[in-house]
């Protein structure tokens, strides 16, 4: 069953880390693609650019809204994400616990639609 | 409808009623291992009873349990032939259609590992808590929506629509039925172990025993935590503090019926006459604690039980072994050093050591704040300060406690404490 793993963090924390140490950050994010690809489990996994970037769009009425910004103003924001092909939820959250992103961040594991 | 037909009807269902409660934990653990869905088997297995409650009018089996566990089988295995299935599962139904016509005796199987798979699902953090309560309740216990939604004081319609949630987040994000692997299982465990506290606490805490309820939550939760025991006791580790657990809550249910007097007022553990107090639950509850404490894997449940033992095994209150009580406490401080263990260690030092020193500590926690909002330590603190005749403080106390209780009767008690200082 395919999950989708949101990565949810404060943007700011990336502005107080060192060059080394988000180098080795980059790095186990890597490893960890490398890990799930080896494993079969890897889809997809990208990282986005900061909230700054933005935009929101609204159709209403037929009229169409764009706007400035994310739509909602948040401590965390939506960092990056990885897709994944797992067996259960258990084997999900277990590919989650292990983005380093969970260590100061949320994740967030929803299923993908299906029908039954 | 003539009279001898209703009278049949009747029996039926109170037949009925008994056996949903006493075969729903295990019969959904089977249909769960075969359907791998848990509300799918409860379909099958109430449609089982429904089937029952029409053809038992006519005639009762010589074999009740195994005609329901024989009638809900060939459901589930109906059921699955209408699916896609893997090829393990075939295989599994072939094996099963073979005895599709033998009686199948339930009663023979324990399925310890289905039953287990099954708490834990219910269990699952990745249910809300709240929700995790019913659902243990409903598919383990086999209370009906109606029995969990009085015992735990909630609406129905409330009940239901956790039920609902809770089915269908275990259903949609495919929450496995397994036992967690080694590195997660004493987690989870733990998580078990909490709801079933819970489940506890919540008959124990509730007012309302002369009303009576027909589900007494705290038999209920001493029934999961004897199959929780029993489910892992090929693993001393793991069932040490289920057994734990389990003398906590019988050293705590037998001085049940000594905790209220005949108005219904509390009457505080010092003051219990103990002749009132279960002797033969309690003695169990110290052969069990014993036992458990002996295999040396020592947790928080296992300590807080000792420590009620030690209380509950004391001839009288002026006997009660409070150094002992005290250094209990040390000990589970070094495992949970949250604020109410600290505010009961707090006051085992008052008995041990001398008010004075209790209060200090007490006072110690008042300034940190994290137990503003709590009752008991200001009325704590109130009866430390009523024994050492500082009247007019420990009416203070005793006010501030009131404004923060929710519970009428302990605002009572309160109440009365101050009274009797006016005097």
């Amino acid at each position: 069953m395919k999950y989708l793993l949101t990565i949810y963090e404060d943007e700011k924390v990336w502005d107080t880390v060192s060059e080394q140490d988000g180098e080795q950050i980059i790095g186990r994010y890597m490893q960890l693609v490398e890990n799930l690809r080896e494993q079969g489990v890897f889809v997809a996994a990208e990282r986005l650019l900061p909230v700054d970037s933005a935009t929101s769009v609204r159709v209403r009425d037929g009229q169409k809204l764009v706007t400035d910004g994310p739509f909602a103003e948040t401590k965390e924001q939506l960092g990056g994400f990885f897709l994944v092909d797992c067996k259960d939820l258990d084997h999900a959250i277990d590919v989650a616990s292990r983005i380093p992103g969970s260590e100061t961040g949320t994740i967030e594991v929803r299923p993908l639609w299906y029908q039954d | 409808m003539d009279k001898l037909e209703e009278q049949k009807l009747k029996s039926v269902r109170q037949q009925l009623d008994r056996l949903y409660r006493e075969q729903t934990g295990k019969m959904l653990a089977y249909l769960v291992s075969l359907l791998s869905d848990l509300s799918l088997a409860e379909e099958v297995w109430h449609e089982t009873i429904e089937k029952a409650l029409c053809q038992w009018i006519d005639e009762t089996p010589e074999h009740p349990k195994a005609w329901l566990a024989t009638v809900a089988r060939n459901a589930a295995l109906d059921r699955l032939r209408h699916k896609k299935l893997s090829l393990d599962k075939i295989r599994l139904i072939q094996a099963l259609s073979t005895e599709e016509n033998s009686e199948f005796d339930i009663d023979a199987y324990q399925f310890p590992d289905q039953q287990l798979k099954l708490i834990f699902t219910c269990c699952h953090p990745a249910v809300a808590f709240e929700n995790q309560v019913a659902l243990t309740l409903h598919s383990v216990c086999g209370l009906t929506t109606d029995q969990i939604a009085q015992a735990l004081l909630l609406s129905r319609s409330t009940l239901e629509q956790r039920m609902t949630r809770a089915k269908r987040k275990i259903k949609l994000s495919n929450i496995p039925f397994v036992i967690p692997p080694e590195k997660d299982i004493e987690d989870r465990l733990e998580a078990v172990l909490q709801v079933i506290y819970l489940v506890f606490s919540a008959g124990f805490n509730d007012e309302r025993d002369a009303m009576l309820p027909e589900v007494d939550l705290c038999q209920e939760a001493t029934r999961l935590a004897k199959l929780v025991s029993e489910l892992t006791a090929n693993d001393s580790k793991k069932s040490c503090e289920a057994k734990g657990l389990l003398a906590l809550m019988m050293f705590t249910l037998a001085r049940r019926a000594a905790r209220f007097d005949e108005q219904g007022n509390i009457v505080l553990l010092e003051q219990q006459n103990r002749s009132l107090w279960d002797w033969a639950m309690i003695e169990e509850a110290d052969q069990i604690l014993s036992e458990t404490l002996a295999q040396k894997h020592v947790g928080i449940y296992q300590i807080q039980a000792a420590i009620t033992g030690v209380h509950s095994l004391a001839k009288s209150s002026e006997q009660t072994d409070w150094l002992h009580i005290e250094a209990l406490y040390s000990l589970l401080l070094q495992l949970d050093s949250s604020p109410v263990i600290r505010l009961n260690s707090a006051v085992a030092t008052a008995f041990a050591r001398g008010y004075e020193m209790g209060l200090q500590k007490i006072s110690q926690l008042e300034e940190q704040g994290d137990l503003a909002q709590y009752a008991s330590l200001y009325s704590a603190k109130a009866d430390l300060l009523r024994r050492l005749e500082c009247h007019r403080e420990a009416i203070g106390y005793y006010e501030k406690a009131i404004s923060l209780s929710h519970a009428k009767k302990e605002i009572d008690y309160y109440q009365q404490q101050i009274e009797l200082l006016r005097r």
